[in-house]
């Protein structure tokens, strides 16, 4: 599997920045930023989701398991795991010490190049904050009414957001790591598929239920 | 080949060889030939007999001179006689009866035939006999005591000089009968007369023969010729008396005809028997033989079902191997599908990912660039204008790609090969392409139709290895299918073995019953149907024998007959039946008696009657040999107390003068009569022939 182009990379961001975002309006936020996320954490969290759609239907099975989601969701999370789109769109990611972990530099550039956002440091300096500017914020409105393959990102980031709902960065994280194949893969790696592992999970919830 | 060889054989013509028809004939002892001895005489030369009467005072005996008395009212009275005999006609008479004339006919019987018709009284006062015949030209003398009315004595051959010799000696009754059978019947060349009678041959001989020389009166007057009954015996006495040449060998083939039948009836009935006896053991065998059937019967024929399990089990070892063959195929083959799968889906993820990238450049390119992202430099209208004009990045200055820039792509000329492509492969979408793409996979052609054909060929692929999939997979489900049916066949192929093993019990059962059943079928043995065979060939020609020699002894007979018949006829008015018309003498010796108008039988006539017509059946037989000389009538003939029966004096004078004639006609006879009739005997009779009581008197 070849890795994502910077151009997809971007895309993607796009879409999380322009759907996960919240307002900007904490001092010393850039001026005219119209949403931010304040974790660089919670946004590879959510790319990574974004980019395995197998630990996605994971958790929507979780969810229904919890009774947090209705059962309609589990041919959601099958129709994620067999149908053709969201495998064409399976990127890997390493995992670091941290969990999943793809620098974000390059793509972010891109989107900076166009004045559809900003990153800054946080006064600390210890955390990146990404902001969505108004031209990205129409971008991504452009985005999100397009019917072509570009399209099917913003739709999978409202699952994304579903499953992630408003949780941090750290906690996001920990629910992955609860994802035993993803914990089991060393570092530097690229975090193994458990496609059959929810296959199996959705089979018994649905002998179950 | 004899006469009666070749006669047999021509009846019925050729059923049996004539070779064979002599072999049988002689082996069963019948003459072939009738060559007839010439007949040989016999005559009583003398009578001798003494002892003691044993009397009672109450007996009335006038005798006064008993002199020993053997207790309280009982005499003994010692007794002798003694008379010498020749030929012709000779009487011995009383006036009364009851005074020992019968005894001496009897004496004389008894020493002829070695049986005694004596009463018992006159038997126990015997002591000694002995009578001397004349046979041909011997002289014979039989000589014995009597004990207890038993004989004991011997047959004695007087020589010419010498002393006599002693030819048979006998020591009771029986002995003498067969002693005086030895001695007369080869003496009087006559032929043994067989007949049949209680399932043994009998020969008759001498005893018949002699029983008719003698006629006597009441019991002996049953039959018409001589004193015994047997079977056909009087029609073969007649027979002989009238020298009809074949009768001897018709009565041996009648006698060995029956002695055939005999053994065929024995062989039938022993047959019969054996059948009988096994009969009961076949039904129980045929009983155990259906038994077995119904048990086999009831047996499932697994012999086909067992041939099957053992050919399928045989097939086991290949039908596992093609599992295990087809197992590692399809794990290949799934593992190739995969991989093929794999490789499409990363053609497939490729491509995508090209497509998504050319969307995105274009996506991108649509928007100007603000500021360096790095410096935050803003990008100015010179800067534009610049990068239209003078081909340089309108945010770093490089200068771009001319050829790819003449296409509305972006993108410098030192850029790595991979992202010029990328660049220019998002020109090709061309502007419309951009929007079609969105719902249209097949925009996607545009972008890479020099890549179509790898996924073209990874999706034949694996349409292919699909195929081979299912295939192998179908093929695997089949042998596994088979097998599991091998493996059930074989686990009740013990079931089936036990079955097919109780039905060879079964069928060697029904074999064993069969065999027992076979064992008790009667089956002659060769030796036994040739044995049938044998006799009845024997019986066939036996009775043709008999069949030829009756039909030539009736035809002999029959001339004879009527002559003996008109001399009967003759005799018996003389004897004092003047209303006789006539009689008919038959081959089977029975007599038709027409009288008065009437006609009756032998048997049907008065006492009287009967005496003279068996006297003047005897006499004409006896003529008649004396006038053939074929006849073997050895001349002699007794008659007893004619007088006993209801005969008027007068028609015994004419018996007895008739029989004077008789005897007068032929030197070689002798006729020797016991009579009460005495008045003419002076005249009849010369005194040396003659003994005759006084009136009141005894003979001895």
């Amino acid at each position: 599997m070849s890795p994502a182009s910077r151009v997809q990379h971007a895309i993607r961001l796009l879409a999380l920045l322009h759907q996960a975002g919240e307002p900007a309006r904490a001092p010393g936020d850039p001026p005219h930023a119209v949403l931010a996320v304040r974790s660089e954490r919670r946004l590879q969290a959510l790319d990574f989701w974004l980019r395995n759609p197998d630990y996605l239907a994971d958790e929507l099975v979780t969810e229904v398991e919890a009774d947090r989601l209705g059962q309609e969701y589990l041919d959601v999370a099958e129709s994620l795991l067999d149908d053709p789109e969201p495998a064409l769109r399976h990127y890997p990611m390493p995992r670091w010490l941290f969990g999943a972990y793809e620098r974000l530099d390059d793509a972010f550039a891109h989107l900076e190049g166009y004045g559809l956002a900003v990153m800054r440091r946080t006064p600390g300096g210890h955390r990146n904050q990404f902001f969505l500017l108004p031209d990205g914020s129409a971008a991504g409105d452009e985005l999100a009414a397009s019917t072509g393959p570009l399209g099917w990102y913003p739709r999978q980031v409202q699952l994304v957001l579903l499953v992630a709902g408003t949780s941090n960065g750290r906690q996001l994280k920990d629910r992955q790591y609860l994802q035993a194949a993803y914990a089991d893969t060393e570092l530097g790696s690229n975090i193994g598929p458990i496609a059959d592992r929810v296959r199996e999970r959705l089979v018994e919830l649905r002998e179950t239920s | 080949m004899s006469e009666l060889g070749s006669a047999v054989a021509e009846r019925p013509r050729g059923a049996v060889p004539e070779e064979t028809v002599e072999a049988i004939l002689t082996e069963a002892r019948v003459a072939t030939s009738a060559a007839v001895p010439t007949p040989v005489r016999l005559q009583v030369v003398s009578v001798q007999f003494s002892g003691s009467k044993v009397l009672t005072q109450d007996a009335g005996n006038t005798k006064g001179d008993a002199t020993a008395g053997v207790g309280d009212g009982v005499t003994t009275e010692p007794f002798e006689f003694s008379w010498t005999l020749g030929p012709g006609l000779h009487v011995v008479g009383s006036h009364e009866n009851l005074r020992g004339k019968s005894t001496v006919l009897e004496v004389i019987r008894w020493a002829l035939r070695g049986r005694c018709r004596l009463q018992a009284d006159v038997r126990s006062w015997l002591r000694h006999v002995q009578v001397a015949f004349t046979v041909g030209i011997e002289h014979l003398q039989v000589s014995f005591d009597v004990t207890e009315g038993s004989p004991h004595g011997a047959v004695l051959l007087a020589g010419g000089s010498g002393p006599a010799v002693q030819l048979v000696a006998f020591d009771d009754e029986d002995s003498f009968v067969a002693a005086m059978d030895a001695v007369m019947m080869p003496r009087l060349h006559l032929q043994r007369i067989a007949a049949w009678q209680s399932g043994q041959s009998v020969e008759h001989t001498w005893v018949a023969y002699a029983g008719a020389l003698s006629v006597s009166s009441g019991d002996g007057l049953a039959y018409l010729i001589g004193d015994t009954q047997f079977s056909g015996l009087p029609s073969r006495l007649l027979s002989m008396f009238l020298g009809a040449a074949w009768t001897a060998p018709r009565a041996e083939a009648l006698t060995a005809s029956k002695a055939v039948e005999a053994s065929l009836t024995n062989l039938q009935s022993r047959d019969d028997e054996r059948e009988a006896a096994s009969a009961g053991r076949r039904e129980q065998a045929a009983a155990e033989v259906a038994a077995a059937q119904a048990l086999l019967d009831d047996q499932p024929d697994s012999d086909g079902r067992l041939a099957d399990i053992e050919a399928a089990v045989n097939r086991l070892g290949g039908v596992s191997a093609d599992v295990a063959l087809l197992s590692g195929q399809l794990q290949d083959l799934r593992a190739a599908e995969q991989d093929i799968r794999r490789q499409l889906k990363d053609e497939q993820a490729r491509k995508h990912a090209q497509l998504e990238d050319a969307l995105g450049r274009r996506f991108f390119n649509a928007l100007r660039p603000t500021a360096c992202p790095r410096c935050a430099a803003p990008v100015t209208e010179d800067r534009r204008a610049q990068e239209q004009q003078g081909h340089e990045c309108s945010m770093c200055s490089t200068d771009l790609d001319l050829e790819a820039f003449t296409r509305e792509v972006l993108v410098s000329s030192t850029a790595p090969a991979a992202e010029r492509e990328a660049a220019l492969r998002s020109a090709t979408l061309g502007a419309s392409a951009a929007i079609a793409v969105e719902s249209d996979p097949d925009a996607t052609e545009d972008v890479a139709d020099d890549e179509e054909g790898a996924e073209a060929a990874l999706q034949a692929a694996l349409n292919q290895a699909v195929r081979s999939t299912t295939a192998v997979a179908a093929d695997l489900r089949e042998a596994n299918s088979e097998r599991d049916r091998i493996m059930a066949l074989a686990r009740s192929g013990r079931e089936v073995a036990g079955a097919l093993a109780r039905r060879r019990e079964a069928e060697l059962a029904l074999a064993r019953a069969q065999g027992a059943l076979d064992v008790l079928q009667v089956t002659q043995t060769d030796g036994e149907v040739a044995q049938r065979e044998d006799l009845e060939r024997r019986r066939t020609v036996l009775a043709a024998a008999e069949r030829v020699t009756a039909d030539w002894v009736r035809d002999a007979q029959k001339e004879a007959l009527v002559r003996v018949s008109e001399r009967i006829t003759q005799l018996a008015r003389d004897f004092g039946i003047p209303q006789l018309t006539s009689i008919k003498l038959s081959g089977n010796a029975t007599m038709k008696v027409f009288k008065g108008g009437a006609e009756t039988n032998y048997t049907g006539c008065a006492p009287g009657e009967k005496l003279r017509l068996k006297v003047a059946t005897a006499v004409a037989l006896l003529e008649a040999g004396f006038e053939t000389q074929i006849g073997r009538h050895p001349g002699l003939l007794t008659v007893d107390s004619p007088g006993s029966e209801e005969a008027t004096t007068e028609s015994l004078d004419t018996m007895l003068r008739a029989l004077g004639a008789v005897a007068a006609a032929s030197a070689g006879m002798q006729v020797i009569i016991a009579t009460t009739r005495t008045d003419l005997l002076e005249e009849l009779v010369p005194p040396e022939q003659r003994r005759i009581a006084e009136p009141g008197k005894y003979l001895w």
